[in-house]
């Protein structure tokens, strides 16, 4: 039962999938973007930007290029209907380990502890 | 019983409408996710909660070694999906062509990895090696105790060159900064000049702002801790001139050291691993294309090798502006 539930749409998804100009694009896009994150990093050095700025810019970037390999060169643009329930809950829980940690490790002493 | 409720279109279906080989991978792919969240998050809530972090110049980490493997795993990335849609159109050829080159970007990769790996070893940047790690407290105390001890060594026994040369002249005035710190005594203006040259311009390796701590240093106003960071800066700053010296060595403290190398060796290790791994299934693809048992048939193969080495590529584009960049 399951193969015939599957397959269909598994093919269908074939013929709606990316051809080589796309990703093309997408390597050309990827490229760019990693000089950008360096341009940034450059800008930051030399205090044309803040050091906070570069690095939510760059941070930026990276979604952004992470974002274009999952869409295109993961198929997800096609296959993430199917997939969301694995995907985002994932995605959820992994940042909030992150955030969970922060009230007691970072904001405990930077918000009591002067700089020196 | 199954069958028939396919065939009414019941809006219920057993399953993800997806085939078990990328189902596989992917529920594979969200543990992947989750672990290396817990190697990233593990690195940045250690960097977020200590107050001074080591710069990427302190820990000997080249931003363009950086961002030439980031494009190398972009590349293979690219020559994977063209393995993909090569086997797709049932171009076997091709897809051997796409997947030799994603394996050889592979080793590129690694490659670069060993030298930059080389380089931490020759310099003992490794976990619980790091011997000055604190600006502050004992250790930095410790370590401007050493770095006198090292400075009048170099002086006396003219350990890096001549009496009038470059390097000794230059151990000489550090040691009188130091001196003159300990003894409480405001520095001279020649003094300040020497500290000027050598800081001035260099925050991206220091993590000092010469102007806005130069003021404190000519009003003899700075604390133990800000003079232990300027007297660590120095001396790195003369490692750096002294480059071609290969004895000239000064010590100088990585503010957190052992943590970042614990960090970094953890998350760039498992990444390298995860390469290797690919790159192991790479060369089986290209055993079954050499013995011609490669064909259509394995479309479903590459897509899903094609899956995980994006992924590994995507955990790339993270790490390389964390570990590198900001």
């Amino acid at each position: 039962m399951s193969d015939n539930a599957t397959s269909t749409p598994a093919v269908h998804a074939e013929h709606h999938g990316p051809n080589v100009g796309a990703y093309l694009a997408v390597f050309g896009a990827l490229s760019v973007f990693t000089a950008l994150s360096f341009v940034f990093n450059t800008m930051a050095r030399h205090d044309a930007i803040s050091h906070l700025t570069s690095f939510f810019l760059i941070l930026g970037v990276a979604i952004i290029k992470a974002l274009l390999v999952a869409a295109i060169f993961m198929h997800l643009k096609w296959d993430f209907r199917k997939l969301y329930i694995l995907i985002v809950p994932a995605l959820v829980l992994g940042p909030l380990l992150v955030i969970v940690l922060l009230p007691d490790i970072v904001l405990a002493w930077r918000l009591t502890v002067a700089a020196p | 019983m199954a069958h028939a409720v396919v065939d009414e279109k019941s809006p219920y279906t057993m399953g993800l409408p997806i085939n078990n080989g990328k189902l596989a991978m992917w529920l594979f792919l969200v543990t992947e996710i989750m672990f290396f969240t817990g190697l990233i998050g593990t690195y940045l809530v250690l960097r977020m909660g200590s107050r001074e972090w080591a710069t990427p110049h302190q820990v000997h980490v080249t931003e363009w070694m950086g961002a030439v493997n980031t494009f190398v795993l972009i590349c293979s990335s690219l020559t994977v999906v063209l393995a993909h849609s090569a086997i797709a159109k049932g171009d076997v050829q091709w897809t051997i062509y796409y997947i030799f080159i994603t394996l050889m970007l592979g080793f590129v990769f690694l490659g670069i990895k060993y030298v930059e790996y080389a380089a931490k070893f020759e310099r003992h940047i490794l976990p619980g090696q790091i011997k000055y790690y604190q600006f502050d407290g004992d250790n930095g105390r410790a370590y401007r105790k050493h770095l006198r001890e090292e400075l009048e060594q170099a002086v006396k026994e003219q350990k890096f060159g001549g009496k009038d040369s470059e390097p000794t002249k230059q151990c000489s005035n550090l040691l009188g900064i130091v001196t003159a710190w300990d003894q409480r005594k405001p520095l001279t203006t020649g003094q300040v000049g020497y500290l000027e040259d050598w800081l001035a311009g260099h925050k991206a390796e220091t993590d000092i702002s010469w102007d806005e701590i130069r003021p404190k240093v000519e009003e003899n106003k700075l604390t133990e801790t800000q003079q232990i960071k300027l007297l660590s800066a120095a001396a790195f700053m003369l490692n750096h001139r002294n480059e071609e010296n290969k004895d000239f060595e000064l010590p100088y403290i990585i503010p957190q050291g052992n943590i970042w190398a614990s960090c970094y060796f953890a998350m760039t290790g498992f990444h390298a691993i995860h390469v290797l791994g690919g790159l192991v299934v790479f060369v089986i693809m290209l055993i079954m294309g050499w013995r011609r048992i490669m064909g259509r048939q394995h479309e479903s193969f590459v897509e899903l090798t094609g899956l995980y080495w994006h992924f590994v590529d995507i955990v790339w584009i993270f790490l390389f502006p964390l570990v590198y960049l900001v």
